[in-house]
C-alpha cells in the first residue's frame, strides 16, 4: 500500500491547529494531542469510514473510549471531509452537538462515549454481531491508559477471549497520565503488555506518534487468529507543543489569545523541524 | 407458552434477537442448544453484558439480557443508564428474582430498589408482569419495540382471571367499583388477590385490584379513574416506598392536582430480612 506520509503529517498538523484555535473555549488538549497521529491514520488509511458510507452498517466502527479527546476526532473527521460539522461556529455553543464528548448526532460518530471503561465492551458487542452476520467490518476502540483502571475493560477481555474474537482492535493511548496524575504513580499499570497477553490478547507496542510504525502495525491486523489485537501506543500528553508536554496541569484547560499564539508558534516549530511545512 | 419458547420463536421469525446471560440460565436453558450463536453467556459479568448488548443494539439487533435483578440494575446501573438509556437502544433487560423473590438469600440478592433505579433513567420503560401469561403477552410486543425495557421476570401461574394485555401502557382494574382500590404490579398481584379474598371473607370488605403492568409508561388515564372512583387508594409493592409505584403515582397525582387518599404498603428505610417470606 502506498502511504502518503506527508499528507498524514499535514492532516495531523491542521487538526492540531484547529484544536488550538478553539482553546479559548477550553478542551482536553493534552489528551487530544497524544492521540492525534493514531486517529489521523485510522481515518485516513485504516478504517472503512467515509462520507458516502456513514449510514451503512456494513462498514468499520470506531469508538473513542477516551471520549474527552472528541475535539481531535471532530477536527480530523472535518479535515478529511468525513463530515461537515462546523467546529469554529458550533463548538460548545448552546444547542449544538459539539461538546466535550462524542455525540452520535455528529455524522460518523458511532456512539456516545467518554464514560470510561464502556467502549471496549460496546466494541465487543459490535464485533460479535459483525461476525454473526458474516461481514468483514473491523472495530477499533481507542482507550486511554488511565482508563484501564476501570475493571470493566478486563471483564470485557475475559469475554472476548472466551468468544475468540479477532475483529476487534484496542489501541491504548499510553501517554502515562490520567486526569491529574501520572498513571504509574497512582495505580501501576505496568507491565501492561503482559497484562493484556495474560488475558489472551495479541499485543504490539509502538511509538504512537510515528506514522510509519502505526502503518506497519495496523497492516498486520488481526495480529493472531482468534485473539483480540491490542496496540500499546506510547505517546506524550500534549505532543507537539513543547511547553505543555507532560505537564500534569495541561489536561483540561483554556487559554488566552496570547497563550494560544505562543502555542501556535511552538506547533509550527515542531512541524518545521519535522520538515512537514 | 414458556418464556424460552417465545425467545426461540422470535429468533427464528425475525433474525434480530440475541439471548444473553450473565450466568443466569434459569428462564431459557432449554432452548440454548436450539438457538446456536444467537445465545451466549458472558459469565458473571453484568457490566460487560450490558456493554456488549449496547454494541449489538447499535447494529440494530435486539439483545435480551438476563441477570438477577439485584446485579442487573445495581452492578450494571451506569451501563444501563448511559448505554441503553442515553443511547436509547433496544436492549431488553430481564431481571430475575426481583423484589424479595430471593428472600432467603438475604438483602445482598434482594431487589427492592430496581423500579426506583429504572425510573431514574429517561427512555427506559418498565414491565412488571403479574404471571407467565401476561409476561408472554407483553413480551410479544416489547421484543419488537425499539426502546430499552427493564422487565421483572415472573413466570408464576395466574392467581386471578384477568384481561388480555393487548396494548402497551394499559393497566387493568379487576373488581366491581368498590370504595377501596389496591394498586399493585408483578408478583404482588398474587399476594394482593389473597389479601382481597381475606378482606372479603373475614370482614366483608370489597376491594378493587389495579394491575399496573407497566410503571413506565404509566396508565395515567386508568389512574385518574382510580382516583375519581375510589375513596382510598392503597399501593402495595415488593419494593422500597421511595421511587416505586407509590412515588410514581403520587407524583402523577400531585402534578395534575388530583387529590386522593393514598397509602403505601412497601418496605420503608430498611433492608429485608433473609427470613422474610
Amino acid at each position: 500500500m502506498n502511504i502518503d506520509y506527508n499528507a498524514l503529517e499535514k492532516t495531523a498538523f491542521n487538526a492540531r491547529k484547529k484544536c488550538l484555535s478553539l482553546l479559548d473555549r477550553g478542551c482536553f488538549l493534552g489528551s487530544a494531542f497524544s492521540c492525534t497521529e493514531i486517529i489521523t491514520y485510522l481515518y485516513s488509511n485504516f478504517l472503512n469510514i467515509n462520507k458516502n458510507n456513514i449510514d451503512d452498517s456494513n462498514r468499520d466502527y470506531f469508538l473513542l473510549s477516551k471520549g474527552h479527546a472528541a475535539i481531535m476526532q471532530y477536527a480530523i473527521m472535518n479535515e478529511l471531509r468525513i463530515n461537515d460539522c462546523e467546529l469554529e461556529r458550533d463548538y460548545l455553543k448552546y444547542g449544538t452537538n459539539l461538546y466535550f464528548h462524542p455525540n452520535v448526532n455528529i455524522p460518523g460518530v458511532d456512539f456516545y462515549t467518554g464514560s470510561l471503561g464502556h467502549a471496549s465492551s460496546i466494541g465487543l458487542g459490535i464485533a460479535l454481531d459483525i461476525k454473526f452476520d458474516n461481514e468483514q467490518g473491523k472495530v477499533v476502540v481507542l482507550t486511554g491508559d488511565g482508563e484501564l483502571n476501570e475493571g470493566s475493560n478486563w471483564e470485557t477481555l475475559l469475554i472476548a477471549n472466551a468468544k475468540k474474537v479477532d475483529n476487534l482492535l484496542i489501541i491504548v493511548d499510553r501517554n502515562q497520565f490520567q486526569a491529574n496524575a501520572e498513571t504509574e504513580k497512582l495505580s501501576v499499570m505496568d507491565p501492561l503488555k503482559e497484562k493484556f497477553e495474560s488475558f489472551g490478547c495479541s499485543v504490539k507496542e509502538i511509538d504512537g506518534h510515528d506514522f510509519g510504525q502505526i502503518a506497519d502495525t495496523l497492516n498486520t491486523f488481526p495480529f493472531e487468529k482468534g485473539k483480540v489485537s491490542v496496540i500499546i501506543a506510547n505517546t506524550v500528553r500534549g505532543k507537539s507543543v513543547k511547553s505543555i508536554e507532560n505537564d500534569w496541569e495541561k489536561w483540561y484547560f483554556d487559554s488566552t489569545e496570547e497563550e494560544i499564539a505562543e502555542y501556535n508558534e511552538e506547533l509550527l516549530d515542531y512541524y518545521k523541524r519535522k520538515n512537514v511545512l | 407458552m414458556r418464556y424460552g419458547d417465545l425467545l426461540k420463536n422470535y429468533i427464528d421469525l425475525y433474525h434480530r434477537h440475541y439471548i444473553v446471560s450473565a450466568e443466569n440460565l434459569g428462564p431459557m436453558y432449554y432452548v440454548m442448544d436450539d438457538v446456536g450463536n444467537n445465545f451466549f453467556d458472558v459469565g458473571i459479568a453484568e457490566q460487560g453484558m450490558l456493554g456488549i448488548a449496547a454494541g449489538l443494539a447499535i447494529r440494530k439487533k435486539v439483545p435480551v439480557v438476563h441477570a438477577m435483578s439485584a446485579f442487573l440494575m445495581m452492578r450494571a446501573f451506569e451501563f444501563i443508564r448511559t448505554d441503553a438509556g442515553f443511547g436509547n437502544l433496544a436492549v431488553k433487560m430481564v431481571g430475575t428474582s426481583s423484589g424479595i423473590l430471593s428472600a432467603w438469600n438475604g438483602a445482598t440478592h434482594q431487589s427492592i430498589e430496581d423500579i426506583s433505579l429504572a425510573m431514574s433513567i429517561p427512555n427506559l420503560n418498565i414491565f412488571c408482569p403479574s404471571d407467565n401469561g401476561e409476561m408472554i403477552e407483553g413480551l410479544e410486543k416489547i421484543l419488537l419495540d425499539d426502546k430499552p425495557w427493564y422487565i421483572r421476570y415472573n413466570d408464576c401461574v395466574p392467581s386471578i382471571e384477568h384481561s388480555r394485555f393487548d396494548v402497551i401502557g394499559k393497566g387493568e382494574i379487576i373488581g366491581n367499583n368498590s370504595e377501596i382500590a389496591i394498586v399493585t404490579y408483578g408478583y404482588m398481584l398474587n399476594i394482593v388477590n389473597k389479601a382481597a379474598d381475606y378482606l372479603k371473607n373475614q370482614y366483608g370488605i370489597d376491594v378493587d385490584i389495579v394491575n399496573l403492568r407497566t410503571i413506565r409508561p404509566l396508565d395515567e388515564e386508568m389512574l385518574i379513574d382510580v382516583a375519581n372512583n375510589h375513596s382510598h387508594v392503597i399501593c402495595v409493592e415488593d419494593h422500597l416506598t421511595y421511587g416505586g409505584a407509590f412515588t410514581v403515582i403520587s407524583d402523577f397525582f400531585a402534578r395534575n392536582n388530583i387529590s386522593s387518599r393514598m397509602s403505601s404498603v412497601a418496605f420503608r428505610d430498611y433492608f429485608c430480612s433473609g427470613q422474610y417470606r
